[in-house]
């Protein structure tokens, strides 16, 4: 599903932001990405939504080459590449069921199939009736979840998700992390960058450590092995 | 990809609202700058028209004769002068066809002339030009022909007249691209002002997968129609000021010139169009400029 073959990104200012790296990710896969900060979590996230071009290497997304991808195509590779992030991104003056509606209109989804899969990707995510509500009006990890339905309303083969916990109390955290299994679980590989020990320990995942922009372990039922 | 027009184009007019400080700033520049293309516009076209009727009227040399010539003289004079390069015709006037073409120019007054007991008007030959380009050549040579008393010709104004045509649309162009180059800036930064504060939509946007042309689309209409009022607001007032400046040359005074004034409807459907074109030609470009920036993610 996802390929790297012997990436590197060095950044104009110098910083060698990834290093050789060569990783496979299986479809299907639920896979952890730690490390400590700066070690190259976000360059290696980025890279697969090609928010940064690599410096030498190939990424392999969904059987496609991305590395040499026209930048008006890369619209087409974020339609498989659902992304959640830390501060959830949502926007204030739509409501919940807009939020998420606006993903969809803006692949030219029909008015008809819009009304019918947003209640279903609310009750996916356990938010049922509460489409009307504005973000302000919602808690912390409710607003994480309509970002998730939000990511995959359209069925994205892949989900990265950038310390979907990291702004979440752990009970909360806990609730995220049953959504992101139950999505798994219907067969969308997700990628999850995270600083979060107890999550990482209890899932028994995958887990790929990086430090200093390479592989420095990746274990398939992994621990988070930092100290923080 | 579904764009619905009537929705974009309630979301634009809404953010110009908005924002309605910077949008009557572009309005007025493009306004401004349309008006000045106008007026420069209006110029041209009314230069070259006079500039035109002239050449037509005299690209014509008259070469008055000698009195009381005999007619095989006249004829080895015409034969001579149809010799020289870029001379397309010649023709003889006598001393009545004068006359007679004298009293149709004066018109009502043209009896006056009834009381001459002797035609006091010369013979002449009329000579006419491939182009104006022979005229300084065929004007020396002629002056060399014996039995030609006195030659007559409109050249340096007609010269005159295409040189301030040229120096007019020349300047008219400089003015016209800074102005163009100004205005484009100023709808450039309204736009920002909306693209700013949809920054965070737009990349919510770009995350979902949109197209360019999907985030571009509303913000390109916002910029096309404040170019797009600006040209209706500037064709509304050249509309008003050339009705007036024709009235006003129409007056009785000014009447030898203003048949050659271009009237205000010829000039308006010319002005219409390239105030549309241009002015939404402005509103787009600026709309394009501001959004480059976020675009490139």
């Amino acid at each position: 599903m996802i390929e790297f073959q012997n990436v590197s990104k060095k950044y104009d200012n110098g910083v060698l932001a990834l290093d050789r790296i060569n990783v496979t990710i299986e479809k299907g896969e639920f896979v952890f990405i730690v490390g400590p900060s700066g070690a190259g979590k976000s360059t290696f996230i980025k890279s697969i939504l090609k928010e940064v071009n690599v410096t030498s290497g190939n990424i392999v997304v969904d059987d496609m080459d991305i590395t040499k991808l026209h930048r008006r195509r890369v619209p087409y590779l974020r339609r498989k590449v659902g992304v959640v992030f830390q501060d959830f991104r949502l926007l204030p003056n739509k409501t919940v069921y807009e939020n998420i509606a606006f993903a969809m209109e803006i692949l030219g989804t029909p008015h008809r199939n819009i009304r019918k899969q947003v209640p279903m990707i609310l009750a996916l995510v356990g938010l049922t009736g509460k489409g009307n509500f504005y973000p302000n009006q919602l808690s912390g990890g409710e607003q994480q979840r309509v970002s998730i339905a939000r990511s995959m309303i359209n069925n994205p083969p892949i989900l990265i998700a950038d310390e979907p916990t990291g702004n979440l109390d752990p009970d909360t955290s806990w609730e995220i992390m049953k959504v992101l299994r139950t999505i798994n679980r219907r067969g969308t590989t997700i990628l999850m960058a995270t600083h979060d020990r107890e999550i990482v320990d209890i899932m028994k995942k995958r887990v790929i450590a990086l430090e200093n922009g390479q592989i420095a372990r990746d274990e398939k039922v992994g621990v988070y092995g930092y100290d923080d | 990809m579904t764009i619905k027009p009537l929705f974009t184009l309630k979301q634009a007019l809404k953010n110009l609202w908005r924002n309605r400080l910077m949008s009557i700033a572009s309005i007025s520049s493009v306004t401004a700058t349309l008006l000045i293309l106008g007026i420069i516009f209006a110029l041209i076209l009314n230069i070259n028209s006079i500039a035109q009727s002239a050449k037509d009227k005299f690209d014509s040399i008259q070469a008055y004769l000698v009195d009381e010539l005999p007619a095989e003289e006249i004829d080895s004079i015409m034969k001579k002068i149809e010799a020289i390069e870029g001379v397309s015709e010649v023709k003889y006037e006598s001393k009545s066809d004068a006359l007679t073409k004298m009293k149709s120019q004066w018109e009502d007054n043209g009896y006056l002339l009834d009381g001459l007991e002797e035609n006091p008007l010369p013979s002449s030959v009329i000579i006419y030009l491939d182009d104006i380009y022979y005229a300084q050549n065929v004007l020396e040579r002629i002056q060399n022909i014996n039995g030609i008393e006195e030659v007559k010709s409109y050249q340096d104004i007609v010269e005159r007249l295409l040189s301030i045509t040229e120096a007019i649309r020349k300047a008219g162009v400089v003015i016209i691209f800074v102005l163009i180059a100004i205005s484009t800036f100023i709808i450039h930064n309204t736009i920002k002002l909306t693209v700013n504060s949809r920054n965070r939509e737009i990349n919510i946007m770009k995350y979902v997968g949109a197209t360019n042309w999907f985030i571009r689309w509303p913000f390109l209409i916002e910029g096309t129609l404040l170019g797009f009022i600006g040209a209706m607001i500037s064709t509304g007032f050249i509309k008003l000021m050339y009705d007036y400046v024709f009235k006003a040359i129409h007056s009785d005074f000014y009447v030898f010139i203003s048949a050659y004034v271009v009237t205000p409807s010829v000039l308006m459907k010319d002005v219409i169009f390239l105030f549309l074109v241009i002015g939404v030609g402005i509103g787009a470009l600026g709309s394009l400029w501001s959004m480059r920036k976020y675009l490139n993610v």
